[in-house]
């Protein structure tokens, strides 16, 4: 079977994911309805486990990738609440291209962007962030091997530790009109990213009852539709009705 | 072999040691660096239980366990007999490696240069027998080992039960005289004291002036301790908490 593809254009190459079906999407809303840290950065690492990269995606590109994910299945367009008015943002101008990569060097090694939002520990963060040994690229090395690497070098945590943290003050990022502030290097990204993703689960359990309703569709069918696929199906379904509602309201004119 | 494995094994081959005098044995040893892993574990257990964090007492105990397996891991040819007055001169080797200077509240200390001066001071102290009345005491610098023995022994009582923090510094009075005696003889009756549970109830049946000597011969020996850690431009102590590592 010939699947759905979406191409991510980051800066180091196109990544593909494969479109989230409404059945997923569901499921995905209800990992996110947990307020703990650790059950959200695993369900977002669960999504961008669909991911299909040449590469080692960093947290700036797995942040790209998820708001891409979010767009494809909610649209690009955030509407918030301002001073009593509706304001829509675009989140693709707002969010995309916005964040460069952070790097330092501590002795004989270079450090740069992690691959992950969380870390177990201090040490765990450190070897996130190592990047190269005397210009040896070693971006590829697990975790473990780069925590191997970190010891045998014997460098002072807390130095790296200050380094790490120095990052994080200087990428804090206001977007939307200057009313929310982001910042890729703080977990705190996670619920952001959380907010704009999930849709509310009454509302979604309510489209999909409409939808076995008036489109003839058994509850596996869901696997198979994304949900602005759905959408366009109910639409149509609804223009449709109008219109044979109007061709007999004409005829009982005439 | 893989690339990793090989850059490992590279930086192993070029991984530079530390040499640190030992005073108890008036010789140099051979000493490992720190690790990150090993800086980690200190930050995390003395930062990471809010017990721990929140007194100074244990976490002092659980920096002084850390640095225990540390030591006994990094030195390349550990003794059973190293001590606590070693300890200082190891503690301050480790830290040096990291960073030539500490400065606390503005007091800089050149660790290399107390490292230096240490080789220079006199040991002064030695095991000792003490007479207390019909009492006799024996008692000695405790080992590294002993030191551990005991602090764990206090550590699991105040973070596995609920005892209260209130008793922990008279506790700490009975813990320390376990770590140094050794053997307590009235007449021709001897017991050696272990360090265990059972020798520390036994101390506490003893009348506190009869280990008026005791606690005598440990502010001598602390006393020494804080003179390998003393500045060598001031008379301020480099104070070996788990903040020498954090800060």
């Amino acid at each position: 079977m010939i699947e759905s593809k979406i191409p991510i254009n980051l800066i180091r190459g196109t990544v593909y994911f494969k479109e989230f079906s409404f059945y997923e999407y569901k499921n995905i809303c209800k990992m996110l309805i947990s307020d703990d840290i650790y059950d959200i950065d695993k369900c977002f690492e669960t999504i961008l486990a669909r991911i299909e990269a040449s590469f080692s995606l960093n947290i700036i590109e797995k942040f790209e990738c998820l708001v891409n994910i979010r767009n494809s299945i909610l649209g690009k367009e955030l509407i918030l609440n301002l001073d009593e008015r509706r304001v829509t943002f675009d989140l693709s101008s707002q969010l995309l291209n916005l964040i460069e990569e952070a790097e330092f060097t501590f002795g004989d090694c270079d450090f740069k962007t992690p691959c992950f939002f969380m870390h177990s520990s201090i040490q765990h963060a450190a070897a996130d962030y190592l990047y190269s040994y005397k210009g040896r690229d070693i971006s590829n090395a697990t975790l473990d091997e780069k925590l191997q690497i970190l010891n045998t070098l014997d460098l002072s945590i807390i130095k790296l530790a200050s380094e790490v943290e120095r990052i994080r003050e200087q990428n804090k990022i206001s977007i939307l009109n200057d009313i929310v502030d982001i910042n890729i290097y703080d977990t705190n990204i996670l619920y952001f990213l959380k907010n704009i993703i999930t849709s509310d689960l009454m509302d979604l359990y309510s489209f999909e009852y409409q939808i076995l309703r008036h489109l003839n569709l058994k509850g596996n069918d869901l696997q198979y539709y994304t949900y602005p696929e759905l959408k366009i199906k109910i639409n149509m379904l609804m223009k449709e009705k109008e219109e044979k509602q109007n061709s007999s309201n004409s005829r009982s004119i005439e | 072999m893989s690339e990793i494995t090989s850059l490992i094994e590279e930086i192993k081959k070029s991984k530079k040691n530390i040499q640190v005098f030992v005073p108890s044995i008036g010789s140099t040893v051979t000493l490992n660096p720190i690790t990150l892993a090993q800086q980690s574990k200190i930050i995390e257990t003395v930062s990471g239980d809010f017990e721990i964090a929140n007194n100074p007492i244990l976490a002092l105990l659980e920096f002084n366990s850390i640095t225990f397996n540390i030591i006994k891991n990094n030195v390349v040819e550990y003794q059973p007999i190293f001590n606590t007055i070693d300890r200082v001169n190891f503690i301050i080797a480790l830290k040096s490696y990291l960073d030539r200077e500490v400065v606390v509240d503005d007091v800089k200390f050149d660790l290399p240069e107390i490292l230096k001066r240490n080789q220079t001071l006199e040991y002064l102290i030695q095991d000792d027998m003490l007479a207390s009345g019909d009492i006799s005491i024996e008692v000695s610098v405790p080992s590294l080992e002993t030191d551990n023995i005991v602090n764990n022994l206090l550590l699991r009582k105040y973070k596995t039960s609920n005892s209260q923090n209130k008793k922990l510094l008279s506790d700490v009075y009975i813990f320390e005289a376990l770590k140094f005696i050794d053997k307590i003889s009235i007449g021709n009756h001897s017991q050696i004291i272990k360090k265990d549970i059972k020798s520390l109830n036994l101390l506490r049946e003893i009348d506190i002036m009869t280990l008026k000597p005791v606690f005598d011969y440990i502010n001598r020996v602390r006393e020494l301790e804080e003179t390998y850690a003393k500045n060598t431009v001031d008379s301020n102590i480099l104070d070996l908490t788990p903040d020498i590592f954090i800060s």
